[in-house]
């Protein structure tokens, strides 16, 4: 077997949805846990106080951090594995030529399963905002103003979404803690409901997090006055890069439109080439800019 | 007996009748839009927050700054100035470098001097100027700020 052919094969057998899960759970209970003490008029002192004075603060936030991140990495290798796995099922069935496909169906309501991905996307991108530091509020900050560069609608979604402004964190943590977990889980309900997991086979990857939760603080960056350069969430560098050149509506909202509308494309019609390149492209432009942005 | 068949007469211009067919359809849809545009000019409309009076009491030496969460105060001659530290690009919290003597953005490295005009960056406005006040003019240590955005 080629070495190609054995990577493909060990990517298909890495368990990447019940592993996401496994993590979602622990930053699940982990972000309940929090909420005891987590006080969302306060972001900044309560954080702080989470990370220096609350006994075992500083564990369950990393905890909380840590095992979001992984859910959400491994969310995106799923989603990734599914695609290429279901493109190479359907160039199989009809030989080279796999523009002639048709929609894949089966069981599954594929374009409804992908929209789980941006929502948990804007779950991670919350909790960063929730930190109420320097990266957190920055970002809330941008994420609102992009929010009201588009034109009509801006005004109706900023209040559902952020209104940081005007009505500080509430709104965002009503939408960490219930509005997205919530749709989140509608989205991905009958997924789930058919695949079951057992937490106890994925016991390495729980343990590797609260390991690493016990030894690495999670990030937290203080309000300093001599603070001249402020780098984004890791995901977000690349919009953060981009939006110091184009406007927020192209850059902000176009831009991270277009991945949408092709990771949409590409899990609901997998033969579809063109989406395929679109979305490698996008990608790859985007990962100029973040290194761009990180130099 | 047999009945004759009863003749329709055709309409004497079809297309024309489905034209104003087509338009009676989209009058309903005409008429929601109108309905709507009252509400979108409603919700598109920002009340502008009401203006608050923050009052910091500390030691403004001449020429320097005090720094504050909403803004800085500059001693610039003639009277202390207010300059918002929310960056009119994207909101984020501006700071003051000394070297440069301009405030800079972190996220996006727009610049603005002292006075809050834009000297590069995304930015495309200067900064909001709050009002001043001197409340112990003696001691030069208590200034009382109209915020107003």
């Amino acid at each position: 077997m080629s070495f190609p052919d054995r990577f493909w094969q060990y990517l298909v057998s890495f368990r990447w949805g019940g592993s996401s899960l496994a993590a979602l759970y622990l930053s699940v209970i982990s972000g309940i846990i929090l909420s005891w003490q987590f006080e969302a008029t306060e972001p900044y002192y309560s954080s702080a106080s989470l990370e220096l004075v609350v006994p075992c603060g500083s564990f369950w936030r990393a905890c909380h951090f840590y095992s979001s991140q992984v859910f959400f990495l491994l969310l995106v290798g799923h989603f990734l594995v599914v695609v290429l796995k279901r493109r190479r099922q359907f160039l199989a069935m009809a030989g080279a030529n796999g523009n002639d496909l048709g929609r894949g169906g089966g069981e599954e309501n594929w374009g409804r399963l992908y929209l789980t991905l941006p929502v948990s996307l804007l779950l991670l991108f919350t909790g960063y905002v929730l930190r109420g530091d320097a990266t957190g509020y920055s970002a809330g900050m941008i994420g609102e103003n992009i929010i009201l560069a588009l034109p009509w609608a801006g005004n109706l979604l900023n209040p559902l979404l952020f209104n940081i402004s005007q009505a500080g964190m509430r709104v965002v943590y009503a939408n960490h803690l219930i509005g997205l977990g919530v749709i989140a889980g509608g989205l991905a309900w009958p997924h789930l409901r058919r695949y079951r997991i057992n937490i106890g086979d994925h016991s390495w990857l729980v343990t590797a997090i609260l390991g690493f939760s016990l030894l690495v603080p999670a990030p937290f960056d203080p309000f300093r006055v001599g603070t001249f350069h402020i780098l984004g969430p890791w995901f977000f560098i690349g919009i953060q890069e981009l939006l110091r050149y184009i406007q927020p509506i192209w850059g902000g909202i176009a831009f991270p439109l277009i991945a949408l509308g092709l990771g949409y494309q590409v899990m609901v019609a997998p033969a579809d080439r063109r989406s395929f390149l679109g979305l490698a492209i996008w990608g790859a432009v985007y990962l100029l800019f973040t290194i761009i942005g990180l130099f | 007996m047999t009945e004759e068949p009863c003749e329709i007469n055709p309409p004497a211009n079809p297309e024309r009748r489905r034209w104003l067919g087509n338009i009676g359809q989209l009058l309903p849809v005409v008429g929601g839009l109108l309905l709507f545009l009252p509400v979108f000019k409603f919700i598109d409309f920002r009340i502008t927050p009401r203006p608050r009076l923050i009052k910091v009491t500390k030691l403004l030496r001449p020429g320097g700054f005090i720094i504050e969460p909403e803004f800085i105060i500059f001693d610039v001659p003639g009277a202390p100035v207010a300059v918002s530290r929310k960056c009119t690009h994207l909101g984020c919290r501006l700071n003051f470098n000394e070297l440069e003597n301009l405030l800079i953005c972190p996220c996006h490295q727009s610049r603005f001097t002292r006075q809050g005009k834009r000297v590069s960056g995304p930015a495309r406005r200067d900064l909001p100027l709050y009002q001043v006040a001197v409340a112990s003019d003696a001691e030069r240590n208590s200034f009382v700020v109209t915020v107003s955005s």
